[in-house]
């Protein structure tokens, strides 16, 4: 009867795949990346898109001309290495940048400025244990430059190595990730009220602008949340880096919308189309400056709050999607 | 003075005539009483004619004189009476159904045909529902319609519909006049409307009359059978996954007469050893990789309950009450036992379905006015809820439990007028108003974590989390008035007024529809017909997939989300050659405004929260020509139906762009769908069916071409799968910018018939897909196969291959 019953399901559950015929596009287009950064040795990439088959991250553009004009100076390019072009010129705060390229019988265009860098003071961190789950909270001052519409973005990420034993498949890890992106809740309505920020926590992420804070000496609580889904093995070492980033509104917007894109959670969701500011090209060539704390988790176990920090409000809540 | 204008133009038919006498009364069927919907009642001396309503009534005024009435209806003998009418007559009248069908003069206006000054609509017969092949052998009236110009499916399978290029949420469903929300069961591989349980099945596609409204683009209108006033009868059906009892009868003979019928999936007969064959599998794999000895149990189930009763209390005053309840119910779970001995208990089960119950009451005021009021309440819910439980862990002491609950609910409360006045044999008018109360409940959910940690938490640790968005109250207002007027022999039109308003939150939408259908006779078999609606829609579902999920959600508009709009307009030419087949050709166009789409990157899935933030609004349009080819008498029946459709959305509107602010083609636009249906009746006891179905492939949105994301890090170029930076972005060519392979599919039916001396049984073959072929159901990119030296592919899931099904059916 168990047999008969199979024989009679097995169709009806049965799934048949069928491997689809699909034209490649017959030009591909060109992709200019650059995020010329204050303190970093200017360089672009710049590439062919890739068939979304292929695997190949490298799709260099075979003799294109990169000029490229540093405040008043130019210089041109036509080798590189792996589709990344390296200019002998370190960047520095409100640097003016102009690319022009020529390439396969196009020509792209773009300009840029190196932001200044954010004014940061007292980072710290402390660990937070609390009745319900343990936190690490991170905080630091921000410092803007009154009068100017700064953009902003802080990233937090984590990166782990050692040995972990994963319960689920019941099995020892070696873990070395370079780095991930982690939960982190800013308890902070000022800049996430504004209707420009954007809070992806998700992805380790808050974008925001300072013009509700424009001029003040402003701190930006954040709760980093622990995530304690396996057993890591003694020794077993944390990182936190939290990037601190002053950016070009260009790439405030490209940020934003390669978020929306990048940060989709689900199959379903519509894709969107990323923002560029490269004539000719996709891609974006637009400025950063960035300040970088890291700290060991492990090191600040049980320090309590240092002064100055701002513990979490009474009655805050963590967002609907992390609970 | 245009108000004026307009309010003496609806009040035209209201005016006084000669001395007239009014025929009124019911027509039914001789054998069992059920009331004829559509039936005509014609004066053959005058040319005058009424048509009988939802409730079998009808209503004729003719001048004082003899009259020679002529009363028909579609596959039953015509009665004549002649008489002398000098004063207000009432007259029942019984039809016994023809032997010899194909004999018949038809004579009848039915809803859309030729005569009709409806145009854009259709009445399907449950006979020819339950003729059509269908998947898992289960006779099912959206399936049916599919099968109609103008009406598409979505995915393979599925019984949602797409009618002339709005949304699956566009259309209204009414089961005795009251709106079912989700009329899928399976997943959308059967709807839930039992044929056993319905009698009349009348789709709306364009020209609304103005006593419907509340969605766009389409109104399914299904009577349930009142049951047999005369003898008790019934029928039991035994099919491959699903069983159906259907009884009816009188309660008291020829006054009270219920109807019942019942269906129940079995499909865990066959799912209950598939899961024994797979433990025993699992219980024979070890190693470190592999769950061991885990213990799977799993089942899915639906019932329908359909019942009615009707009570007369006179020839003149009628009470029904009808219910309607149907769940499905999947469930799963998983018990494993690790290698360090623990158990772990994983388990969900999600719960759905609509119930609606109303109450309804007939009266004849006079002979000219018939009043109809009911009471309605309509709920469709849904609950999901999943938990894990890890019941002894690796310390022996530690336990976890973890449970999460997730429901929805809407409910409406209805209270409705509807009055029906024939002054004249040249006007039919129709009134009435209605009330209802919205409750939307879109999300509840409840987690609850609890577990036992004597090391970091020194005890035990239990937390509860609720996420209540509470309940959202709108209030809704209708009223209409339509009059189906025949100006002159060749000429008729039906225009009318819809009034509605929708109150929720701070906002209130009011509205005011006009609503125009006309015919006219070119010749006796020709007629031009062209109509106009406007229509509006206060509700909203909520679902990100093509496929209907009970996780989809209902939602009201808001003060920031309006209305969606409709105008459409329709025009076409209906030709009749007698005996032999009736043809249609009609255009369309429709404009829609306010319509919702998700914004890029964001998905609904689970959290109604913030739902306004995650759609834009924008509009939409959608034209196309529909033929129809229809033969319904004779031994050789069936139809060819052809659409050739343009349905595309536009998005442009400050801050809420989607594709660049340019046209796209929307989910379900497609450009050919083709329908061939052909049935054959060799005797009383043998009888064939055969459908083909084509249409252009499904639009889905596809990047054929990536790139990486920008970093002032040189190293992260060679890094893009790991690192938070970094990583591929798509190249956005548009949304659903690429088509699927086209889709078609024959299935094949036959039908054994027997008559015994008290019953008679039908067995039922069929075999759906008889080519197998493969049509998509969806696409994804396949990393485990190669195309053309590239690593992976794009693959396309086929889910039905060839399927054959039999049920077997008594009547008795």
């Amino acid at each position: 009867m168990s047999v008969l019953a199979l024989l009679l399901l097995f169709p009806f559950f049965s799934s048949c795949e069928k491997v689809l015929d699909i034209e490649e596009p017959l030009e591909r287009d060109l992709v200019l990346n650059a995020v010329p950064a204050a303190g970093r040795q200017a360089f672009v990439h710049f590439a062919y898109t890739r068939f979304f088959l292929d695997d190949n991250n490298d799709q260099p553009v075979p003799g294109a001309v990169i000029t490229l004009r540093i405040n008043d100076t130019v210089q041109t390019l036509d080798s590189m290495v792996r589709s990344k072009y390296f200019f002998d010129h370190i960047l520095r705060e409100n640097d003016s940048l102009e690319i022009d390229i020529q390439a396969d019988g196009r020509h792209v265009h773009a300009r840029t400025y190196v932001p200044l860098y954010p004014v940061v003071s007292n980072f710290a961190a402390a660990y937070v244990p609390t009745a319900d789950f343990n936190y690490v909270l991170a905080s630091f001052d921000l410092s803007d430059h009154a009068g100017r519409d700064e953009y902003y973005n802080v990233v937090v990420t984590r990166r782990d190595s050692g040995v972990r034993y994963n319960e689920w498949l019941e099995r020892y890890d070696t873990v070395d990730t370079v780095q991930s992106t982690i939960f982190f809740v800013p308890y902070s309505d000022e800049i996430t009220s504004s209707d420009v920020s954007s809070y992806s926590p998700l992805g380790g992420r808050i974008m925001f602008l300072d013009r509700n804070i424009d001029g003040q000496q402003y701190q930006v609580p954040l709760w980093i949340l622990q995530r304690v889904d396996t057993t890591e093995v003694p020794p077993f070492k944390h990182e936190y880096l939290v990037e601190i980033e002053s950016v070009t509104p260009a790439r405030f917007r490209y940020i934003l919308s390669a978020s929306s894109q990048g940060g989709m959670t689900s199959f379903f969701a519509e894709q969107g189309e990323v923002y560029s500011n490269v004539e000719g090209a996709l891609g974006i060539f637009a400025g950063s400056a960035k300040r970088r704390f890291t700290f060991d988790p492990d090191t600040i176990a049980g320090i309590p709050i240092p002064s100055g920090m701002t513990p979490p409000p009474a009655g805050f809540q963590l967002p609907a999607d992390l609970r | 003075m245009k108000c004026k204008l307009l309010i003496l133009f609806l009040l035209l038919p209201l005016g006084a005539w000669a001395q007239t006498y009014t025929i009124s009364g019911t027509v039914t069927d001789a054998k069992n009483g059920e009331t004829l919907i559509g039936a005509t009642v014609l004066d053959t001396r005058s040319g005058k004619g009424a048509v009988t309503n939802l409730y079998g009534h009808y209503s004729l005024t003719l001048k004082s004189d003899s009259v020679s009435l002529r009363v028909t209806f579609v596959g039953y003998e015509p009665q004549y009476f002649s008489f002398k009418l000098n004063a207000n007559r009432e007259l029942n009248v019984r039809l016994r159904q023809s032997i010899t069908l194909e004999e018949v003069t038809i004579t009848a206006e039915r809803t859309g045909d030729m005569r009709s000054s409806q145009m854009s609509a259709m009445e399907m017969p449950v006979e020819v529902v339950k003729s059509v092949p269908v998947l898992f052998g289960e006779a099912d009236i959206i399936k049916a319609l599919q099968l109609m110009p103008g009406v598409q499916s979505g995915s393979e399978g599925n019984s949602g519909m797409y009618v002339r290029g709005g949304g699956p949420d566009e259309n209204l469903f009414l089961l005795d006049g009251v709106p079912l929300y989700n009329v899928s069961h399976m997943g959308g591989f059967f709807s839930a409307f039992n044929t056993d349980a319905i009698k009349n099945v009348t789709l709306y596609k364009g020209s609304f009359p103005a006593r419907f409204g509340g969605r766009l683009s389409s109104v399914l209108d299904v009577t349930q059978n009142n049951g047999n006033d005369q003898q008790l009868h019934g029928n039991a059906s035994i099919g491959l996954i699903s069983a159906k009892f259907s009884l009816e009868g009188p309660i008291v003979k020829e006054k009270t007469t219920f109807s019942l019928s019942a269906r129940r999936t079995y499909a865990e007969l066959f799912i209950i050893p598939a899961v024994m064959w797979i433990n025993s599998q699992t219980n024979e794999v070890s190693g470190p990789d592999v769950v061991k000895n885990a213990d799977l149990g799993a089942g899915y189930w639906f019932y329908d309950l359909n019942a009615k009763l009707t009570h007369k209390f006179s020839d003149k005053s009628r009470l029904y009450g009808s219910f309607y309840m149907g769940d499905d119910k999947i469930y799963g779970s998983i018990n494993t036992v690790s290698s360090l001995g623990q158990n772990v208990k994983l388990g969900f089960e999600n719960l759905w379905g609509n119930m609606v119950g109303a109450l309804r009451w007939n009266y004849e005021l006079t002979p000219k006015l018939f009043l109809n009021v009911s009471a309605a309440y309509t709920q469709y819910k849904n609950d999901l809820i999943g938990s894990i439980i890890d019941l002894t862990s690796i310390h022996d002491t530690n336990s976890t439990n973890i449970k999460g609950d997730y429901a929805s609910k809407i409910q409406d409360i209805t209270l409705r007028a509807d009055f029906d006045y024939t002054p004249s044999p040249d006007h039919n008018v129709k009134f009435g108003a209605s009330f209802v109360r919205h409750i939307f409940t879109p999300e509840v959910a409840r987690s609850e974590i609890s577990f036992y940690d004597p090391v970091q938490m020194n005890g035990a640790y239990r937390d509860t989390i609720d996420i209540n968005n509470g309940s959202i109250l709108a209030n809704e207002m209708t009223a209409f008035v339509e009059d189906d007027w025949s100006i002159t022999e060749s000429v008729k039109i039906d225009y009318g007024l819809h009034l509605s308003g929708f109150k929720v939150q701070n906002s209130f939408y009011p509205s005011l529809q006009p609503r125009l259908s006309g015919r006219v006779m070119l010749t006796p078999d020709l007629s031009f017909k062209a109509g106009y609606a406007w229509m509006r829609q206060y509700v909203h579902l909520l679902s990100t997939t093509s496929i209907t999920l009970p996780t989809d959600l209902w939602v009201p508009v808001t003060d920031k989300v309006k209305p969606m709009e409709s105008h459409q307009v329709a025009a076409g030419l209906f030709y009749s050659l007698v005996g032999i087949a009736d043809f249609t050709v009609e255009g369309y166009y429709k404009a829609m405004d306010n319509l919702i789409e998700y914004k890029d990157g964001a998905t609904y899935f689970g959290s109604s929260e913030n739902w306004e933030n995650l759609v834009y609004a924008g509009r939409g349009w959608s034209y196309g020509v529909e033929l129809l080819a229809q033969r319904e008498i004779g031994k050789f029946t069936g139809w060819i139906g052809y659409t050739w459709s343009h349905t595309e959305r536009l998005f442009d509107r400050e801050g809420q762009i989607i594709n660049d602010g340019k046209p796209f083609p929307a989910k379900y636009d497609r450009r050919h769908d083709l329908s061939i249906v052909l049935n054959y009746k060799f005797s009383d006891r043998f009888d064939v069916s055969a459908t083909w179905v084509y249409s252009t492939g499904n639009a889905a949105t596809l990047a054929k071409q990536t790139y990486a994301v920008a970093s002032e890090d040189p190293d992260d170029y060679d890094n893009l799968e790991n690192h938070a930076h970094t990583g591929t972005l798509t190249r956005y060519e548009g949304r659903n910018n690429y088509r699927m392979p086209d889709y078609h599919r024959m299935d094949l039916a036959a039908n054994f018939h027997r008559q015994f001396k008290r019953c008679h049984r039908t067995i039922n073959v069929s075999v759906y897909n008889v080519y197998n072929r493969q049509n998509p159901y969806m696409i994804y990119q396949n990393s485990q196969v190669g195309y053309h030296g590239y690593p992976s592919s794009l693959c396309q899931l086929s889910i039905f291959p060839i399927l054959p099904s039999v049920a077997y059916t008594l009547y008795f």
